[in-house]
């Protein structure tokens, strides 16, 4: 790909912004996939948020009809797999590409091609889960789809076949970048870094991980017997053939459930990485906290029939996961106090990500004490399907794990962009979000627990609901000002000079004793662990303990030019031709409904993938 | 302080130790073993004795099976625990999960 | 992956295990919830077909017996295989592969026939639970050995080639494992699909 040094008579020099499309196109580098993934999961936050506003503006008042009931179905069923699916997760995503193996002091994954793999594929899920909205058959039987409203027979036409097919393209994109993930962690730390002296948001990388590797089978396994049901007559929840529609319920909440911690762990270890470092203190309990973390991800297996307890299984089963659920609720408690802990008796400097991994704190502790009220039977079926559930979740998805991610974004911003987000509109944002954000959902307390069901497309006016709901709303459009705030910050910061230099918060891990924006390579040289909090340690060594001190400060010190050449993997596009054979064969799958010709098309994704597969396994190194 | 521990970390990729290779007669020995069961199994199911103890010894024998081939043909016996620990948890969580699903199906006989 | 300054040809891991082979290992474990799930699923359903065919219509034990004992025989020659690039003897390599492919494409055969047989006598992915759970996990077993069998045609070629040295016999190990695990699968299948009788 040869771009011409210099202009000659009758040519026309190839404008540069094609060669660097090119280069994210074809690029192996966790740095850039991680900002693919979190400008991916940007966008579809804007996207998941406009289908919120759009129910909101439903809901308003009673006896709205903007939009009919059947649209009301797409927009909640999109709203949440948007959110969960194409936002939540892939921002965690974002930070475990952009920041685990700086912080582990490794040069890049343990396979940067499936690493750019398991991006496009996300892409290419995302946007396929998202076809109906253009052909009028977007998804409508709720996010979590249970059977056999799902089936053929109460569900015609292609709505559900692209949601279970979209689902299963984004399960893929998970599956492998945990794996890689995984690998990655126990096989690239740099010497010194043992387990327990790695960050937790290491930990809870590697434990989020090993979730998804146990938790996306079984979803992949639902969602195969869904499709078979749906396009070949299977049985598996054909009623009249003996299904069980209670099968997909426990398939889909063996991964559910698992799914919810592989939401908010990583925000956990945001947080855990935050509050130290703004409250110039080792984080409490580090052991403890690492430890709550395994073990919250080990009893996740534990609980996932409590989302069942309206399904008649019966009260020995009832009471055991009520038991389990209520347990589980003490590992995380547990970090809650090692946090508070961790900012008593601080230096605390209340800069924007410390105000987020507060919030978090706050606003998780009353979504997890809504939830812990849920963990009791009887009480649960008071609340099952009412907008109590919708407020809960709310409060540890929405108060906890994006006010965390935000919380990332404000802290790494100077790392991956060498710019500071500004302060000043950086509060705004917190506090119009955390405004917007309790007045949206604190209601649903009380709407639930005053009976207002959930999915419901209108209610009427003599229930009394109408002025929660209208406060909602305005919460709602609250919310959305402050996106624009954050959004407008990004902008107006990024056309800065870069002014953050590679350590402006005096922080304690290895990412930041590189440059800003790191190199290609990341570290001229591999650093030598010595101690957990790397950095502070080699700082503190270097201040107060004369020549030997700095001797080890060294190790973890890095020289301005590495010392020689350094062969880090190609660019390549197998990635990106590998991951559109997916979306191909889906189509044909889904398609071959209408038109039988058309398996041809499946046909034609399996050839795009073995072709992808058999390029990426015989390029050079 | 210095870190003595810093020159056993990283560790050199093993190559595999020839030393604990089970020979080529072992192996052979370890499949007609494998055969053998597989009879066995094929027997029982023709034997006349109650279901409960049928299904017991079958799983068994599968069992039996199944560790050896883990153990000598992937060679799991040889490998750290770092590994057998990450597999058994994946078969250990499976079967877990799903017992638990069919007992709360009424579904163990 | 980081450089070892006293011997940079030398790959190092924290762990000591390579890259790949520990990839292969979380796969398998992946796979065991893959599989758990499609069993468990055959499980809570056996038994409860309210029209026939019923198992005992159409199983062949002896028949599926046989099989089991062609893909455990895979097994043998597939570490046969593997012993063989460990000593650098590439002949018996290729004729080990071979050998394992040609096993598990007769086992493919097997269940090829066994599926037409049991159509034959009205058991469908449509026609009552057994069929649909029946098929849906023998096939993703079959599916896994089809995958299998390109994975060591494609050994077997890159040997042929010689670009598949003994200093790559990972590579010839990582297939064996999933091989292996194929294997451990079906023996888990043929016990609790086929022996254990409704």
């Amino acid at each position: 790909m040869a771009t011409i040094a210099r202009p000659m008579p009758g040519v026309a020099e190839r404008p540069r912004i094609l060669d660097e499309i090119w280069s994210w196109i074809t690029t192996v580098d966790h740095k850039r996939i991680g900002v693919l993934y979190l400008v991916t999961s940007m966008f579809f936050f804007l996207v998941g948020g406009s289908e919120a506003l759009l129910i909101r503006l439903q809901l308003a008042k009673p006896d709205e009809r903007l939009y009919s009931a059947d649209t009301y179905n797409a927009l909640f069923t999109m709203h949440g797999t948007t959110m969960i699916f194409l936002v939540v997760m892939p921002m965690g995503v974002a930070f475990f590409n952009f920041v685990v193996p700086l912080m582990i002091g490794a040069r890049d994954v343990a396979f940067p091609r499936l690493n750019a793999l398991s991006y496009w594929i996300y892409l290419s899920g995302a946007i396929f889960i998202n076809i109906g909205w253009f052909t009028g058959a977007a998804p409508d039987d709720g996010w979590f789809g249970y059977a056999n409203l799902t089936s053929l027979q109460f569900s015609p036409g292609h709505h559900q076949d692209y949601w279970f097919a979209g689902l299963q393209i984004l399960g893929i994109a998970s599956l492998i970048g945990a794996m890689n993930f995984m690998v990655t962690i126990l096989n690239l730390r740099a010497p010194g870094m043992r387990l327990m002296r790695m960050p937790v948001f290491v930990w809870m990388t590697l434990v989020t991980s090993v979730l998804l590797i146990l938790a996306l089978p079984v979803i992949s396994v639902a969602l195969v017997e869904l499709m078979f049901d749906r396009l070949f007559a299977a049985n598996f929840f054909n009623v009249a053939k003996g299904g069980d529609p209670i099968l997909w319920q426990h398939l889909f909440w063996l991964f559910g459930h698992p799914e919810v911690y592989i939401m908010i762990l990583p925000a956990m270890g945001i947080v855990s990485e935050i509050l130290p470092t703004f409250s110039r203190k080792p984080l409490f309990g580090y052991p403890v906290v690492v430890f709550s973390g395994v073990a919250i991800g080990v009893m996740s297996w534990g609980v996932w029939a409590h989302h069942m307890f309206t399904s008649g299984l019966g009260s020995t089963a009832n009471s055991a996961f009520a038991i389990s659920t209520m347990l589980i609720a003490v590992p995380t408690g547990v970090k809650i106090f090692n946090w508070l802990a961790t900012v008593h008796g601080g230096d605390v400097r209340l800069k924007t990500p410390m105000y987020f991994a507060l919030g978090f704190i706050a606003m998780f502790t009353i979504g997890g004490l809504s939830g812990v009220t849920h963990a009791l039977v009887p009480s649960d079926w008071e609340q099952h399907q009412t907008y109590y559930i919708v407020a809960h979740f709310h409060y540890v998805l929405f108060g906890g794990a994006i006010f965390g991610l935000f919380g990332g974004i404000y802290y790494w911003f100077p790392k991956i962009t060498g710019k500071m987000l500004s302060e000043k509109i950086g509060q705004l944002h917190f506090w119009v979000m955390m405004f917007g954000f309790n007045v949206t959902f604190g209601p649903f307390h009380m709407l639930g627990l005053d009976g207002m069901p959930r999915r419901i497309y209108t209610y009427p006016a003599d229930r009394g609901w109408g002025f929660w709901n209208m406060v909602a709303t305005v919460g709602a459009f609250t919310i959305a000002l402050s996106v624009l705030i954050f959004l407008y910050n990004v902008f107006v910061s990024l056309r800065k000079e870069p002014d953050a230099g590679p350590d402006p918060w005096d922080a304690r891990t290895l990412e930041w004793s590189i440059p800003s924006p790191p190199p290609e390579y990341n570290f001229a040289k591999v650093p030598t662990v010595q101690a957990r909090d790397p950095l502070w340690h080699a700082k503190l060594l270097r201040r107060f303990s004369g020549a030997r001190g700095a001797a080890a400060a060294e190790a973890i010190e890095q020289p301005a030019e590495p010392p020689g050449p350094i062969h880090m993997p190609s660019p390549s596009y197998y990635p990106l031709i590998t991951a559109l054979g997916l979306p191909i064969l889906a189509a044909g799958l889904i398609y071959q409904q209408d038109n039988k010709g058309l398996i041809a098309v499946a046909a034609v994704g399996v050839l795009v993938l073995l072709l992808g597969a058999y390029g990426w396994a015989t390029e050079p190194a | 302080m210095s870190e003595p521990a810093a020159t056993r970390f990283p560790r050199i990729v093993r190559r595999t130790e020839h030393a604990h290779q089970p020979s080529q007669a072992r192996y052979v020995g370890i499949a007609v073993f494998l055969g053998v069961v597989t009879a066995v199994e094929t027997a029982v199911y023709y034997a006349d004795i109650i279901k409960g103890l049928l299904i017991t010894i079958l799983v068994f024998l599968a069992a039996i099976k199944f560790a050896t081939v883990a153990s000598f043909f992937m060679h799991l016996r040889f490998d750290g625990r770092l590994l057998v620990f990450i597999f058994c948890s994946g078969l250990a969580l499976a079967a877990f999960a799903f017992l638990i699903v069919l007992s709360s199906m009424h579904n163990l006989r | 992956m980081a450089e070892v300054a006293a011997a940079p040809h030398l790959e190092t891991t924290a762990t000591g295990y390579d890259n790949r082979k520990l990839f292969m290992w979380v796969f398998l474990a992946s796979d065991c919830m893959l599989f758990g799930s499609l069993i468990g699923t055959f499980l809570l359903y056996k038994g409860r077909s309210l029209s026939g065919p019923y198992p005992q219509d159409v199983f062949n034990i002896p028949y599926t017996s046989v099989s089991t004992f062609v893909l455990l025989m895979s097994s043998l020659t597939m570490v046969l295989a593997l012993s063989a690039i460990q000593r650098g003897d590439h002949r018996a390599l290729r004729v080990w592969l071979l050998a394992t492919a040609f096993l598990g494409t007769t086992f493919l055969g097997g269940q090829a026939y066994e599926f037409t047989d049991f159509v034959h006598k009205g058991l469908t992915l449509e026609s009552n639970l057994f069929g649909t759970t029946f098929f849906v996990l023998t096939g993703f077993h079959g599916a896994h050995v089809s995958v299998g069998v390109v994975m060591l045609l494609s050994l077997f070629i890159l040997s042929v080639r010689g670009k598949l040295p003994q200093s790559s016999s990972l590579n010839v190990e990582l297939v064996g494992l999933y091989w292996h695990f194929v294997d451990v699968v079906w023996i888990v299948i043929f016990t609790l699909v086929y022996l254990i009788k409704p």
